[in-house]
Formats: structure tokens, C-alpha cells, sequence
């Protein structure tokens, strides 16, 4: 069989050809429209630009306070919801991330792993060991997974229903708590795919 | 018997009688003409201790001890020589005139104007721009309106400092800056526990010397409860309050 590459057409923008970009799109979409995991990630809050007292005409003074407000205000723009597991430095700005990935394993009572896959989600909440602290007496890190195992555990986000198995207690990288949650979904088979392909078609998946 | 260089007298004061300078020459008089000021007992401040016309005792402050408790202060006295060129034999005032002793102060009819500062707590909203935007409303609506605060939103307060004279035209004084504070204020029923815990909820953020953010976390107790707002100026020559609500 010859492979006709010159007609090979990837879409690279659909994310519905391959699961776990689709999954992670999705995931990211969930905790990034949660107020509240925005709430206690505890993201500094941008600070609102100083008004010219002339518009037209503002002072060397105004024009300096509005370049270290905007100055403030880029520093603190950290990405803190990651879909990769991997702390990108130590940040001075940014203390705490959720991570997440997805990681495929075929069924083993599956014969042959054709039909069905397991799919596992790992969420990481990341808390810098200075920030543990919330004002609400509990911590960050407890918090955190609350929060996520509310938005996740028990429901269809993903299609199927997704199971927390896992919520354990961690150190990394000798600054950071972590708390690591681990969810459980059985998944249409798309690892191998029918005949080796991973594309749109193979795809048959519930959304 | 006390003895010293200045005098041989019994020295039997039982009570000591302070004039009240500033009440005759005001703050400007005081400071026009070098006159110790009797309100402020500060080192070097000579007065006199008795009510002997002929023989008038002075002393001069050299050591001021605030000790705790609080409003126990020790001062330390030196006896200190009358002297006729300043002081006012009839009055039995110490420092009445000035160093060429002849010039007798007038006492100025009208009364001293003295310089106020006001200081105003303003909210604050960000508007199209990003920018942040002062909302000036009167001091009435202030002062009967609560302002009121949702939980998990954020609130801009501005302290704006106006000095001037009294009943006079006041001007904005954009050098000032700020201590804010933010405390429960209906703590009756409360235990120390809970009023820690509304207080950390509360959460204030400097933004620059006299502006600040309030942001009330989400949490359902702090609903109902109210919190005064003050701002001090550093130099604490004013003082203004606001009470915020939160509200839901």
C-alpha cells in the first residue's frame, strides 16, 4: 500500500479529530469559566488605569503611573489553568496552577483494545508553599480540589461519567503542595483507531 | 529647705497653675512671636509654678516619660531664672514678650483662622477606558447611605485631602497620603473568633498611596454585616470614616 501524501488533508485547527485535544479543550473551557477556581487560584487583580486629569494633555507624572500600572498589570498575566503537567519555572507573579492532562490505556478486559479504551484524567492543584493560606480558614489546596472534583466527579463533562479515584497529597519541586485528583472514564476507542487511523471518522464518541 | 542657685526660698507649692498661652495668642501668635505654647508640654517649656507676684518660680521641662498605664506621663522640672526682659510679673506669664523685651505682644482681635485639612472618602468605579473614575457625591448621601458590597466583587475607595481655612475656600492637596483601616462595626454578639474571621474576608489591596480595592470573599456569612471604612492621614491630621454593607 502506497501512501498518497501529497493528498493527505489534516485540518489542524478542528480540534474534533483527535479526543484528547478535543477533551483537553473542553476541560479548559470548564475551569476557565469557573469563577470561583479563578476566585481561589488567587490570580491578582489587575489594577484599573489612572484617569488623566486633562485627557488631552496628561502630565509626565500621569503618563509614568499609567506606564507602571500597565507594566503591574502584564506581570501579573500568567496563564494559571495549564493543560500539561509541568511547572514552567518558579514564578514570582503567579504562585498556584491547576495542571491536567489525559492519559489513554486500553482495556485489558477489552480483547484486543478495539472497541473500548480507559481514559484517565489527572487534575493537579499546584499551591505555592506561601500562598497556602485562604481567607476562608481552609486551604488552597483543599480548596482547590473541592472545586474541581464538584466541577468533574460524578458528571458527564466529558460524555461519559467521569469517577474521582484518586485525591492525594503531594510535594513537588520542594515549594509546592500539590494535591493530584485522578478521574476515571470509560471511552470509545480512539488510541488505536479502526485500522490504525486516528481521524474524524473514527471518532464516534457521543459529542 | 530647697536650695539652689536661683533661690533660698521654701518652696512649698502644693499645686501647680499652667496659663493657657494659647488661648490668648492662638496658633499663629505662638509661632509668629517664638511663645511657648502651654497646651503641649514639650522639653524647654518654661512656666511659672506659683502665685507669688514677687517672688515667681519658674520652671522648664527637660524630660518627658510617657508611661504606661496610659495618661500617666512624668515630667522631669528644672527651677529656672526669672526672667525680666520675657516674662509678664502681672500675668505670671513665662515668655510673654519678646527677646527685645520691649514690644509687648497685641493680642490679635480677630480670632486666628487656623488652617484645616479635610480629608473625603470617595467611591471609585473603573469606566470604558479602564480607568478609574472618582464618583463625587455629596457628604449627605454619604453619611445616610450605607454603600453596599457583593460578596466576591471589588470595590474602589479614593481618599481626597482639601486644606484651607475655616468657613474659607478649600483647595486640593494631592500630596497627602493614607492609612486605611477596615473594621467590623456590629461586633455585638460576636465572638472574637468570629469577628477575626469577617475581617479576613474582607480583603483590602493598596493600589496606590490614597486609592484601595475592597474585595469581599464569597462567603455567605459576611451577608448582613456592616464595616467601617477609616482613613487616617499619615501625618494623622485628618481622619474620615465610611460604613460599607455587604448586602449579598
Amino acid at each position: 500500500m502506497k501512501r498518497d501524501i501529497a493528498n493527505i488533508k489534516r485540518d489542524l485547527d478542528n480540534r474534533h479529530n483527535n479526543d484528547i485535544i478535543y477533551k483537553k479543550d473542553q476541560l479548559m473551557k470548564i475551569f476557565q469559566e469557573d469563577p470561583d477556581l479563578k476566585e481561589v487560584l488567587g490570580a491578582k487583580q489587575p489594577k484599573p488605569l489612572n484617569k488623566y486629569r486633562d485627557a488631552n494633555n496628561p502630565t509626565e507624572e500621569e503618563l509614568k503611573k499609567r506606564q507602571e500600572i500597565l507594566d503591574y498589570n502584564r506581570a501579573i498575566q500568567h496563564e494559571q489553568i495549564v493543560p500539561w503537567i509541568k511547572l514552567n519555572g518558579v514564578q514570582k507573579e503567579v504562585l498556584n496552577f491547576i495542571m491536567f492532562d489525559i492519559w489513554d490505556q486500553t482495556d485489558r478486559y477489552d480483547r484486543g483494545g478495539k472497541a473500548v479504551k480507559n481514559e484517565l484524567i489527572e487534575v493537579y492543584c499546584v499551591v505555592h508553599e506561601d500562598d497556602m493560606d485562604t481567607e476562608y480558614g481552609i486551604a488552597r489546596t483543599d480548596l482547590l480540589s473541592y472545586i474541581v472534583r464538584d466541577l468533574l466527579c460524578w458528571t458527564n463533562a466529558l460524555g461519559r461519567q467521569l469517577r474521582c479515584y484518586e485525591d492525594k497529597p503531594m510535594i513537588i519541586d520542594a515549594q509546592y503542595y500539590i494535591r493530584r485528583m485522578r478521574f476515571f472514564m470509560k471511552a470509545p476507542n480512539v488510541v488505536n483507531g479502526h485500522m490504525g487511523t486516528n481521524n474524524i471518522y473514527d471518532n464516534f464518541s457521543q459529542f | 529647705m530647697w536650695t539652689s542657685d536661683y533661690t533660698t526660698q521654701l518652696d512649698n507649692i502644693t499645686n501647680g497653675w499652667v496659663p493657657d498661652t494659647h488661648y490668648l495668642y492662638g496658633d499663629e501668635g505662638l509661632k509668629k512671636y517664638n511663645l511657648c505654647d502651654t497646651r503641649y508640654m514639650a522639653h524647654e517649656q518654661r512656666f511659672v509654678m506659683s502665685h507669688n507676684k514677687i517672688n515667681p518660680k519658674v520652671y522648664e521641662i527637660t524630660k518627658v516619660v510617657d508611661l504606661n498605664p496610659m495618661g500617666v506621663i512624668n515630667l522631669t522640672l528644672k527651677q529656672d531664672e526669672w526672667n525680666e526682659k520675657r516674662d509678664n510679673r502681672e500675668l505670671l506669664i513665662c515668655d510673654y514678650y519678646d527677646e527685645t523685651g520691649e514690644t509687648q505682644i497685641i493680642i490679635p482681635e480677630v480670632e486666628p483662622q487656623d488652617t484645616t485639612l479635610t480629608s473625603y472618602i470617595y467611591t471609585a468605579h473603573v469606566n470604558e477606558n479602564n480607568e478609574l473614575e472618582i464618583d463625587y457625591v455629596d457628604q449627605s448621601v454619604r453619611d445616610t447611605d450605607y454603600n453596599k458590597l457583593q460578596t466576591n466583587g471589588t470595590y474602589y475607595f479614593v481618599a481626597e485631602y482639601y486644606t484651607g481655612t475655616v468657613g474659607g475656600e478649600q483647595t486640593i492637596d494631592p500630596n497627602r497620603k493614607s492609612e486605611w483601616k477596615l473594621e467590623l462595626k456590629d461586633v455585638e454578639g460576636l465572638t472574637d473568633t468570629e469577628i477575626n474571621r469577617l475581617d479576613r474576608l474582607m480583603v483590602m489591596d493598596k493600589i496606590d498611596d490614597n486609592i484601595i480595592s475592597i474585595h469581599p470573599k464569597k462567603a455567605s456569612i459576611l451577608i448582613g454585616h456592616i464595616f467601617t471604612l477609616t482613613v487616617t492621614d499619615i501625618d494623622g491630621e485628618s481622619r474620615s470614616t465610611m460604613d460599607v454593607e455587604v448586602i449579598g
